[in-house]
């Protein structure tokens, strides 16, 4: 029974209204749009959804019991964590620039997005698709490092299992290895396409390029 | 001293777990995000007044404010009976007791009502660390029930909210139904409830609310909860005036009469309250459902010590499962997890951290219990010189005040709406808990 008696038309009004109501706000949410920000606002939209977008430095899962995917990303300077629980691990590599649709929250002092779902994390740029000149990656090599890359440039000296590339003024020259079982058959002078992993070499105190998987690899261009 | 410590932060905690409790919509997951907020001034503060005593670290601070916190809980979980049951005012946790606790008020044993809450919930913490150790190995390894849980969350949770709207025993007569219609017809009206609420919580949940004043922002679920659980029984209190009798102060007789049944409901609601921190929507409303339906039998005072034990039951495992499962399933617990770094329990010795919380919750359930009875009495003393219209009026100002700082304007429209779509169970006659689809729903639609 009814806690207390009332007229049908109270019963019915009520029906209405929280019919109505859940209609108004399912338009005032449709009004509402996660609002894309930088990585350098996050703390200015605590508890907010938003979009950001960034280029994937680091990706993995958990090491507890139920893991949860942790997707690390770097927008200029700015980094930001993003955290899904549990899940299918996305397929996401280094280098790639994805949007993540997400709510913003404080977690131990750092900010992160938490994405209820892997739909919300879109690769708009897979890394083979964005190409870095040579010179941007020697602007800010720190930047970069730690990332699947794409760069185009000359083939400066040929090795058995390096070479060096530079851009086409002769101004910068990275140093890059592979193994020789990558079977890769390059000459001096050529103007290739370079698909690899970008890292510090601390005991050669330099920047190199490493051709390491199945995702790395050269790419020979016909000169127009 | 880090004892010393330990035991003035749960008495600190317990203390504000009587206020959060007495005062309807003041939820102890408010006071868990304003305290996260203020986490890092109050180390600064704290710190340089400890820095000689060895052990008091930063890092120590912080376990204090994760154990005032769950002290705050699990006092929460004693204290909330005594609106309930004098005000006719639950939070959403209490909202089934209602009934029984304010039918034992109107028959002048408000205390009988907040004594056996007070037994049901001080019964469930001594019956959850019986069990800690054999949950921690089914729950996590070597049985790791937990994770074969996830596979079937959204089947399980399908079949818990079948469940709910199957044992609906409200009968609706609209149309000259009556019988087996009218039955259905109830029925059919919880599925509605269900639904509704379930749409309405997945259009809320993720709404951008913002607090007008510059507190931390509270998720929609503060309004959501306040207008569909809280608002309508408080309107319903207005609006019904109860004649309330003078009140006797027998202790619960119920422990002597019927010590088996009291044991049972203990005993299933600490079992459905571990239920209740495994799966995420489920609350304590629902656990309680299933309690009864598990041990068959229900009467007004069984009713309110099963609540009871699965309200408490629940914030203690919710604890015990932030350190199995690595999840939160509370809003204190995720500012716990927030605070302190969570160490995975995988072996037999507990973290240090899970001991510290642990002590909180047997100390804080302790003198939650005698404190609880000493208020209730006074409520019971005092309930027929209470302005009891004034105090319900004021008690529903004080929660749209509270969603106003806490969710600005836009809260106050989703409390508006909640309100409405909580009194229909209210005006139509079916079990409130339904409401609960505003989480299962959203939920069960995550898992699929």
């Amino acid at each position: 029974m009814p806690i207390f008696s009332c007229g049908m038309k109270l019963q019915h009004l009520s029906l209405l209204i929280a019919f109505l109501g859940v209609i108004s706000l399912y338009i005032i949410s449709t009004l509402i749009e996660p609002i894309p920000i930088s990585l350098d606002n996050l703390p200015k939209y605590e508890g907010k959804q938003v979009i950001v977008q960034g280029i994937v430095i680091d990706h993995y899962v958990t090491s507890s019991s139920y893991g949860n995917q942790i997707i690390v990303i770097q927008q200029d300077n700015s980094t930001a964590t993003i955290f899904i629980e549990g899940g299918e691990k996305n397929l996401l590599y280094c280098g790639d620039k994805i949007q993540v649709t997400g709510k913003v929250q404080r977690y131990k002092d750092k900010w992160e997005i938490l994405v209820s779902d892997t739909h919300f994390i879109r690769v708009i740029q897979q890394w083979q698709n964005i190409s870095r000149p040579l010179w941007e990656i020697a602007e800010n090599p720190t930047y970069f490092t730690g990332l699947n890359l794409n760069v185009t440039g000359y083939i400066d000296a040929v090795f058995d299992t390096y070479f060096f590339l530079s851009d086409a003024t002769g101004e910068h020259v990275i140093f890059v290895t592979h193994t020789p079982s990558s079977n890769i058959s390059i000459y001096t002078g050529e103007k290739i396409i370079l698909r690899a992993y970008f890292t510090y070499d601390a005991a050669q105190l330099r920047y190199k390029f490493e051709i390491k998987d199945e995702n790395h690899g050269i790419l020979q261009v016909e000169e127009g | 001293m880090q004892f010393l410590l330990i035991i003035l932060f749960c008495v600190l905690g317990v203390i504000t777990g009587v206020a959060t409790g007495l005062f309807p919509g003041l939820h102890v997951n408010n006071v868990a995000l304003i305290l996260f907020s203020l986490s890092t001034v109050i180390v600064e503060t704290l710190h340089p007044l400890f820095s000689v005593t060895p052990g008091v670290t930063k890092q120590f601070l912080l376990v204090l404010i994760a154990v005032y916190l769950i002290a705050v809980s699990i006092s929460h979980t004693f204290h909330d009976i005594i609106p309930t049951t004098f005000l006719g005012a639950p939070d959403e946790d209490t909202a089934l007791s209602v009934l029984p606790a304010h039918q034992l008020l109107l028959e002048g044993r408000g205390y009988e009502a907040v004594s056996l809450s007070a037994m049901g919930s001080y019964g469930a913490i001594l019956f959850c660390f019986l069990i800690l150790y054999p949950t921690r190995f089914i729950i996590g390894g070597p049985v790791f029930l937990y994770s074969t849980l996830q596979e079937v969350m959204a089947f399980i949770l399908i079949a818990i909210s079948i469940l709910m709207i199957g044992t609906e025993k409200g009968k609706i007569t609209i149309f000259g139904a009556d019988g087996k219609l009218s039955a259905l017809i109830g029925m059919s009206f919880a599925a509605f409830i269900f639904f509704i609420s379930g749409v309405f919580g997945l259009v809320v949940l993720d709404f951008p609310l913002d607090s007008p004043v510059g507190l931390p922002t509270s998720p929609a679920l503060l309004p959501a909860l306040a207008g569909l659980f809280g608002l309508p029984t408080l309107m319903t209190s207005f609006i019904t005036k109860p004649l309330i009798p003078e009140q006797e102060l027998k202790e619960n007789s119920l422990i002597k009469e019927n010590r088996n049944a009291s044991l049972i409901s203990i005993i299933t609601g600490g079992i459905a309250g571990i239920f209740v921190s495994i799966f995420p929507g489920i609350t304590s409303a629902t656990g309680t459902v299933l309690a009864m339906n598990l041990r068959g039998e229900s009467n007004k005072r069984q009713t309110i010590v099963t609540l009871s034990a699965v309200n408490t039951a629940c914030a203690f495992f919710v604890v015990i499962m932030l350190f199995i499962v690595l999840k939160s399933r509370s809003g204190a617990t995720l500012a716990v997890m927030q605070l302190i770094t969570i160490e995975e329990w995988t072996s037999f010795l507990m973290p240090l951290d899970l001991i510290y919380l642990l002590i909180a919750i047997l100390l804080g359930g302790t003198l939650s219990y005698f404190f609880t009875l000493k208020i209730g009495k006074i409520f019971a003393k005092h309930v027929t010189k209470i302005p009891y219209r004034l105090l319900v009026c004021l008690t529903i100002l004080m929660i749209i005040t509270l969603v106003f700082l806490f969710t600005g304007i836009l809260g106050l429209f989703i409390l508006f709406v909640a309100m409405f779509i909580g009194l229909l169970p209210v005006l139509w006659g079916v079990r409130r808990s339904h409401c609960m689809g505003i989480l299962l729903l959203p939920i069960i639609l995550y898992f699929l």
